[in-house]
């Protein structure tokens, strides 16, 4: 190829990439885990936010958000053990697995939410785990055939990548240890008491953080609304108000546990005309 | 060969491959984020990622294919992260647009900016072959290009660039 003034051009563009190329080859070694190819669990509490469906956002009401959003997991899955003032280290891990056993799929729908998750559809028995996003991006896995679609609404694709195994909880066990160590920090105060919720008789639980206003004069509150029968979790409300009680935030989680799901990515609404992008 | 020798413990067979294929990284992940700061935390994230999950490379001779796959995936997560913070976005890139220059040669990073306007796949040829040590063989082998493919992709894009530049100095006339 012919040497041009381009050529030259494009050979200092692209010395730009090699900056800092030793010292960020040292972070990287020394950052590596012991072995490659091993997959370890040392992220899992990002991937329980993942898989409720929080961001994982620097903002401090997000945060509140994520952190109210663990609750509710941990409350799905262990609500019938939570009265009054909690001992959480009671909570029968064995007991709430076999329960879950039950629920071939749970869904949910998010409103009122600013970032992250719409909706969400995880199949216990499928391994199917479909998300909707506020910014109109749709991810469907099936882990049983290692395969994850991500629909990108703005290029109307469809970008295909390996799913992993262990991004997938083989039981809602392993998040409610996880919600347990959030739960421990935040210290909840949890005030159960019943009310009506959509014509039916519920149990509620309302769950205040431990600051309550916080330093910043905000007050939130987690209403849980709870099926006495079956001890399933209908929905979940996050509120919250500022100094001079201004809404700052006001969501709602609605929670139902349909028997089957969706099986592919078109089920979501993804046009059957986007396209492919096989990694 | 080095793929093996990771798998055989060797972490040093893996910052060779760093070295091999990094700059590269940092190129694609450039075209995403538009400054340099975060394609370089976006490279280290994929060089991570990828040894995380290296047992899933099925053929270890298209790590560099595999590699860059990885990097558009995080590009794509990225990008969606930063869709929710624009405001943020916006601050961060005024800042980081200043540390971008350090040659403080205007000319080149403009040429920079220009290649990101580029289609994706001229952008992966520019990418490839001027930094896979301008080897056609190197760099059809992450394109998946034919040889002629390639060439006419490449030409292609240098066509484009120059009446990119073209356009850009009649403007400042």
């Amino acid at each position: 190829m012919k040497k041009t003034p381009l050529d030259n051009d494009l050979n200092k563009a692209y010395e730009a990439f090699n900056q800092e190329h030793n010292h960020l080859r040292q972070t990287l070694m020394a950052s590596l885990p012991e072995h490659a190819g091993r997959h370890k669990q040392s992220c899992r509490l990002s991937r329980m936010r993942e898989f409720i469906g929080a961001n994982i956002i620097k903002s401090r009401i997000t945060k509140i958000a994520a952190a109210a959003a663990i609750i509710i997991v941990a409350i799905i899955i262990g609500v019938n053990q939570f009265r009054g003032s909690i001992d959480l280290v009671t909570i029968a891990i064995a007991d709430i697995s076999e329960a879950m056993k039950n629920v071939p799929w749970m869904h949910h729908i998010n409103r009122g939410f600013e970032k992250g998750v719409t909706e969400q559809w995880i199949g216990f028995e499928t391994k199917i785990h479909a998300l909707k996003w506020v910014n109109g991006t749709i991810t469907f896995s099936n882990i049983k055939e290692h395969k994850k679609y991500e629909y990108d609404p703005e290029n109307n694709s469809i970008t295909i990548d390996y799913a992993y195994e262990d991004d997938f909880p083989s039981s809602p066990v392993s998040f409610l240890e996880d919600a347990i160590k959030m739960l421990e920090e935040q210290g909840v105060e949890i005030i159960t008491k019943e009310t009506e919720y959509n014509g039916q008789i519920v149990q509620l639980q309302e769950i205040s953080p431990p600051e309550t206003p916080n330093k910043w004069g905000e007050s939130y509150i987690l209403r849980l609304y709870i099926q006495p029968d079956t001890k399933l979790l209908l929905a979940g409300q996050v509120k919250g108000t500022d100094s001079n009680g201004n809404t700052i935030m006001d969501g709602e989680i609605t929670f139902d546990y349909p028997q089957t799901g969706p099986a592919d990515i078109y089920d979501l609404g993804v046009p059957r005309d986007a396209k492919i992008i096989d990694n | 060969m080095l793929v093996r020798a990771v798998f055989a413990g060797e972490k040093a067979a893996y910052a060779e491959l760093y070295d091999r294929y990094a700059p590269l990284v940092r190129a694609v992940c450039y075209d995403t984020t538009g400054n340099l700061a975060d394609a370089q935390d976006l490279a280290q994230d994929v060089f991570l990622r990828a040894y995380e999950k290296l047992d899933h490379l099925r053929d270890p001779a298209r790590f560099g294919k595999w590699l860059v796959g990885i990097a558009r995936l995080r590009c794509l997560e990225w990008r969606r992260r930063k869709a929710h913070e624009r405001d943020k976005r916006v601050e961060l890139s005024d800042v980081q647009s200043a540390i971008f220059n350090p040659s403080n040669d205007n000319r080149i990073e403009q040429l920079l900016k220009m290649i990101t306007t580029l289609p994706e796949k001229e952008r992966l040829a520019l990418h490839t072959f001027y930094l896979q040590g301008k080897s056609v063989d190197n760099a059809r082998r992450i394109t998946g290009l034919s040889r002629s493919g390639f060439y006419r992709v490449l030409d292609r894009a240098r066509k484009r660039l120059e009446q990119l530049m073209l356009r850009e100095q009649e403007n400042i006339r």
